[in-house]
């Protein structure tokens, strides 16, 4: 799956038109049989749990007939006893939920998060597997702010301490060099200990009561999110600490990930609370212990990591004789920026609206807001307060159908390496230097939003 | 002598006794643009209005000259010409004043009056040129900087102060005298056949006119209260 497809997989579960929502991606990785599918079914079950005593209104709504029908089948599973049936090779149980009502000071400006549950084959990670792992995982992963690879340390055959690091090193060595690019900013990585009701008395003190206490309970009102994280942080560097402390090939796989800039991060949890026997389990007794945390280092992480972190700031500048159909693509762009920290918006040559910091402020068309045209200008604009208060932005994206008449000063300009300019006409594109995109209508938003997001995560 | 900057980040020239402070260049074409997108300026500036009034200021006929193209014959296309000496005047300074910050309590911007203009360019004329480095320090915008160094880039050797700052070989520029206009200064040989040379007072009056011209452009004069200071550099 290139980035391209998974773009299309986002765009078919409808999750990057829906307004005032952030669409992220989870993707779980690890070997067969740790518990990538039954964490799923228990994540599901909880979040369900949350609303209405812990999050009111809180909701989780599969998205799409694919994700629906998925959805329907693990219920009926589960009211039947029986836990999910391992993910086979050709057969990737991707589901797209909405996650609406999130608490604010989770998720921030977002309350709603579209998340797209990427979900492979055990098999593609085995170490001694002599395919690699295929394209299309890694490209998941590589758009993924925070995989999560699941390990469990019951497993009779591939549990042990020294199992783990060659599965993580073979998925690093398949990216590349995660850090590569991202400069300062360290690429976060969560390990999931899955099954933690089975080794829980092996586990520092704290880590059980962690794992004991009531991971509901936390949520009522007054939940402080930095609380949570800082809980989640310590916890995270205990079983690092415990880990390393106990296997050298782990202590050796920590070290090597903070010299290739991964931010590795350890959680703990169990599916189904230690009822679960042969693939069976007691519906009314089945009690999910710590499965919100990943999810929640995922959220928090989306809040924080580039190129979505706090800082990044993008404007829109659209042409203001721009066709029907760039005008639709600017709608759409500027409702998926706001979530970037987008201030503004402009047509070309003057201040289209203002955003404020609002939840999905829409864009006016131009004719409500202005009734008059605009000179096609676009060195006022960044100049003038340097764009957004004062915050020189991180991209411009300018839709256009005409030049700009002083683009040959644009072109030259110290934000010009900034700019991405999409356009209709490919002559008219071809004047430009760097960072053009033909698009013809709203159906290349996908494409579009690629490209930000890959200018985004520059430096 | 004193320099400082204008709201846009263009240099500006303390002149005479009293605070007042003139353009270091006429008025730019790409000072004029931040007036024309700016959400304060009057509507009817808005629309097609510049490809009407200036064609030879947008790319209608020919490409929109960018700062880095300008050569020794069109050099002056950099200035804003063709704009209504009164009216379109009237509307810049306005827009001007509001763009310098309330602190500054600005008087009031304007066209120089003949005997500012001739007094500028007499004290100018005997100054040395500047040197690029000295104006480091001054806090100039992006493209005022660009428009200077290309500008100054021009000519292997200037003679005064008063040929950088283009009183001479510029346009024509509108002056005042009491409530009448008339224009001073030296046009570039490409932009009339006719070269007249309107600089030296012993000539007389300014010439008469009135209208938007092509080969007419105009400095500002910025005024303000005793006291006041402006960051600037010492020259």
């Amino acid at each position: 799956m290139s980035k391209e497809v998974i773009s299309k997989f986002i765009n078919d579960c409808n999750l990057s038109p829906i307004p005032e929502s952030e669409a992220m991606t989870v993707v779980t990785l690890g070997l067969p049989e740790h518990g990538k599918s039954s964490y799923k079914v228990a994540l599901f079950k909880q979040l369900q749990a949350l609303a209405p005593r812990y999050i009111p209104n809180f909701a989780l709504i599969p998205q799409g007939s694919e994700s629906l029908a998925r959805w329907s089948h693990l219920k009926d599973r589960l009211d039947q006893g029986l836990l999910p049936a391992p993910t086979e090779e050709g057969d990737e149980q991707h589901l797209a939920v909405l996650l609406s009502n999130l608490p604010s000071h989770l998720a921030g400006r977002n309350i709603r998060r579209l998340v797209g549950f990427l979900d492979f084959p055990g098999e593609y990670f085995q170490s001694g597997r002599e395919q690699p792992i295929p394209d299309h995982v890694m490209a998941a992963v590589g758009n993924c702010p925070m995989p999560w690879l699941f390990f469990r340390t019951d497993h009779p055959t591939t549990g042990r301490p020294k199992d783990l690091p060659p599965v993580f090193q073979r998925i690093v060595q398949a990216l590349g060099m995660p850090g590569a690019g991202r400069s300062s900013q360290r690429r976060p990585f969560l390990i999931v200990l899955s099954c933690g009701d089975r080794f829980l008395d092996k586990l520092p003190a704290s880590v059980q009561q962690y794992l004991r206490e009531d991971e509901l309970s936390e949520l009522q009102t007054g939940f402080d999110v930095a609380e949570y994280m800082q809980r989640a942080e310590a916890i995270s560097q205990e079983l690092a600490s415990f880990l390393s402390e106990k296997f050298s090939d782990i202590a050796i796989m920590v070290n090597s990930a903070k010299t290739q800039g991964i931010d590795l991060k350890f959680c703990v949890c169990s599916a189904t609370g230690g009822i679960a026997n042969g693939g069976k389990v007691d519906p009314k007794s089945f009690r999910p212990m710590r499965v919100l945390a990943p999810l929640f280092w995922s959220v928090y992480f989306q809040c924080d990591f580039a190129p979505k972190r706090p800082g990044k700031v993008a404007v829109v500048v659209q042409a203001d004789k721009a066709k029907p159909k760039i005008e639709i693509l600017g709608e759409q762009l500027s409702t998926y920026l706001s979530s970037f920290g987008l201030k503004q918006a402009y047509y070309m040559g003057n201040v289209r609206t203002q955003m404020g910091d609002g939840v999905g402020s829409h864009l006016p068309p131009l004719n409500r807001s202005f009734p008059h045209l605009l000179c096609p200008l676009l060195d006022p604009l960044c100049h003038r307060n340097g764009f957004s208060g004062g915050q020189r932005p991180d991209l411009i994206v300018v839709l256009l159908d005409r030049l700009p008449f002083d683009y040959e000063d644009v072109k030259r300009h110290p934000l010009a390496t900034r700019i991405l300019w999409c356009g209709t006409e490919l002559d008219l594109l071809n004047q430009l230097d760097e960072n053009r995109m033909v698009v013809r209508d709203a159906n290349d938003f996908p494409a579009v939003q690629n490209e930000v997001v890959r200018l985004l995560s520059r430096d | 002598m004193e320099l400082s900057c204008d709201p846009l980040g263009f240099p500006i020239i303390r002149f005479g006794e009293r605070n007042r402070w003139m353009s270091f260049l006429p008025i730019t074409r790409v000072q004029f643009e931040h007036f024309l997108c700016d959400p304060k300026t009057p509507v009817e500036y808005s629309g097609n209005w510049y490809e009407q009034n200036m064609p030879s200021l947008t790319a209608q006929g020919r490409p929109r000259l960018g700062i880095h193209m300008y050569q020794e014959t069109n050099y002056f296309d950099c200035f804003l010409r063709n704009l209504d000496p009164i009216d379109g005047v009237n509307n810049l300074t306005n827009w001007y004043d509001q763009c310098f910050p309330v602190h500054l309590e600005i008087i009031g911007s304007r066209l120089p009056r003949d005997e500012e203009w001739v007094a500028c360019y007499r004290s100018m004329a005997t100054q040395p040129p500047l040197a690029e480095s000295q104006l480091k320090s001054l806090g100039l915008s992006w493209r005022a900087s660009a428009i200077l160094r290309r500008l100054w880039s021009l000519s292997p050797k200037w003679n005064s102060l008063a040929e950088q700052m283009f009183l001479v070989k510029g346009v024509f520029e509108w002056s005042k005298t009491e409530d009448k206009l008339g224009y001073r200064g030296c046009l570039h040989p490409t932009l009339s056949k006719n070269v007249v040379d309107h600089i030296d007072p012993s000539a007389g009056a300014p010439r008469p006119g009135s209208g938007a011209r092509d080969t007419h452009g105009f400095r500002l004069v910025f005024e303000f209260p005793h006291g006041i200071e402006l960051s600037a550099i010492r020259i």
